[in-house]
């Protein structure tokens, strides 16, 4: 298979290139920032899809503070698409303000009457005509699907994952461009070496395999450092803003299948690193005889 | 059959180093080739092992002509050649054995098999001893034996060996010669490259002479 390019030579001994090690401290490095930046996106749109999914076929009925519920609650009740309607009662609306009020000092304050809709299973109501004949049955009665507010959390998720696309790409850019560096510092450094082997009759891929070969070695040493240590800092950030309760967007555990795409990018990184040192070496070659 | 005609060669926008050389090797011919310091031995040789295209004019060998050739197509062309480098070009970190396998090794062949055919031959060149030995370790005849069996490991149909007798002994210089001879007998066609005048005097090899980039000679020797 050598003559294909996919043989075990090792005529080269890159190994041994002292000089070539700095790139597993470059791609160390770049592996850190890109774990991170994928691990932040993934917990980002974790988040919202858990909080998208515990809102769905949920409205919020709200009242002016001190009014009486029960019309509204009747409406609601008789309304084939409402599956159950249940006023939230003044303690637990407090206990909702009191992360951003501060508990004890909400006795006074004039906190509006919620009711919790919860929907029939595949109901979709007409809000608006709802709204209507709430406020006919309720004055200054709103309804709140919770889209805007969820809907502008979306939107930040997306952002961030648009970001980390961003971050990943650049990243494997900036390690591509480094190691097809060291390949043609190294191709001038084994030129004799190469030229002999083209001489007995090696193929360019046969040349280019050894420096690929090398590339990778380095590659992964260096990545899996990166996004080992990009991880341990996933888990310290998930774990200090989870035992916070003033953060707004808390961080949720990354799940089994967010890991596993972060335990993907030191392979990513080693093919990179394998395909711009293979890629160099062709081109590089085909300029000679 | 290798066939030059015409053939130039300079390097970048220097002088012609060869200018109109023109000459025939028939398949399991024997030629020396010739000439002072400087004449184009080198340059000739390096277009005979298919470092460098011809400047000018066309080089065919084994029917083709290598300028035409796809690139992809030169590393078969070459596997075809064996060189014996004047300054053997062994590589330092492999041992003997490992360097006397690389052409069959870059060919794909069979970890075994190429490591008893490269131990034969070690066997064959005298340095049975030596398999697993590192070329700094070894002297100049041993080193250029070691490139001898490098380049015949493949069965080459062209065999180009420059300056094979240069750091080596008159009686080492003699065995060598009788080396290539008898390869020469199995059909390889040989191309030696030499200062030693006193070598192709004594052979009844013809000789291709270069004086300052031309072919002067090509003639049997007396």
């Amino acid at each position: 298979m050598a003559g294909f390019g996919f043989g075990r030579g090792s005529e080269l001994a890159l190994e041994r290139d002292r000089e070539r090690r700095w790139i597993a401290a470059v791609v160390a490095a770049l592996a850190f920032l890109a774990t991170l930046a994928l691990g932040l996106a993934l917990a980002l749109s974790g988040t919202a899809k858990r909080w998208q999914a515990n809102f769905a076929g949920t409205l919020t009925v709200e009242l002016p503070a001190g009014a009486d519920p029960a019309p509204a609650l009747a409406l609601l009740r008789a309304d084939p698409a409402v599956a159950a309607a249940t006023q939230i009662s003044r303690a637990a609306a407090e206990a909702l303000l009191s992360p951003w009020l501060g508990a004890g000092n909400l006795q006074d304050l004039p906190i509006p009457v919620l009711i919790d809709v919860r929907l029939a299973a595949g109901a979709a109501p007409n809000l608006a005509a709802l709204g209507a004949r709430l406020e006919a049955a309720a004055p200054d009665a709103a309804i709140d699907d919770h889209g805007r507010w969820l809907g502008g959390f979306l939107a930040l998720a997306r952002a961030a994952g648009l970001v980390a696309a961003i971050v990943l790409a650049a990243v494997g850019l900036a390690a591509a461009s480094c190691v097809a560096f060291a390949t043609r510092a190294g191709l001038a450094m084994h030129r004799e070496a190469v030229d002999l082997l083209h001489l007995v009759g090696a193929p360019d891929g046969y040349i280019a395999v050894q420096f690929a070969r090398a590339a990778m070695r380095l590659a992964f040493a260096g990545a899996g450092l990166g996004a080992a240590g990009a991880a341990l800092v996933l888990v310290a950030a998930s774990a200090v803003a989870s035992s916070s309760a003033t953060l707004a967007f808390p961080l949720p555990a990354l799940g089994w299948s967010d890991w596993l795409l972060l335990a993907c990018v030191p392979f990513a990184a080693t093919l990179v690193a394998a395909a711009a040192a293979y890629g160099t070496v062709m081109r590089n070659l085909a300029r000679i005889l | 059959m290798i066939v030059f005609q015409q053939v130039g060669l300079r390097y970048g926008l220097g002088p012609e180093v060869l200018r109109d050389v023109s000459f025939a090797l028939q398949p399991g011919s024997f030629h020396f080739l010739t000439g002072a310091s400087g004449a184009g031995k080198s340059s000739l040789l390096s277009l005979l092992y298919l470092a460098r295209l011809p400047s000018r004019g066309t080089v065919h060998m084994f029917g083709r002509d290598v300028a035409r050739m796809a690139r992809r197509d030169l590393p078969g062309l070459r596997r075809r050649i064996g060189t014996v480098f004047q300054d053997f070009r062994l590589l330092d970190h492999l041992s003997v054995i490992d360097n006397v396998a690389l052409p069959l090794r870059v060919q794909g062949a069979d970890e075994t098999q190429l490591r008893e055919h490269a131990a034969e031959l070690l066997v064959w060149v005298g340095l049975g001893e030596h398999l697993d030995a590192l070329p700094p370790t070894l002297s100049g005849g041993q080193k250029q034996r070691v490139a001898i069996a490098r380049a015949v490991i493949g069965r080459p149909k062209l065999l180009i060996a420059d300056e094979p007798t240069g750091n080596v002994d008159d009686r080492i210089a003699l065995r060598l010669m009788r080396l290539f001879e008898e390869l020469n007998r199995l059909g390889t066609t040989i191309v030696v490259a030499t200062h030693n005048m006193q070598l192709v005097r004594e052979s009844r090899h013809p000789e291709l002479r270069l004086e300052a980039g031309a072919l002067v000679q090509i003639a049997k020797a007396a």
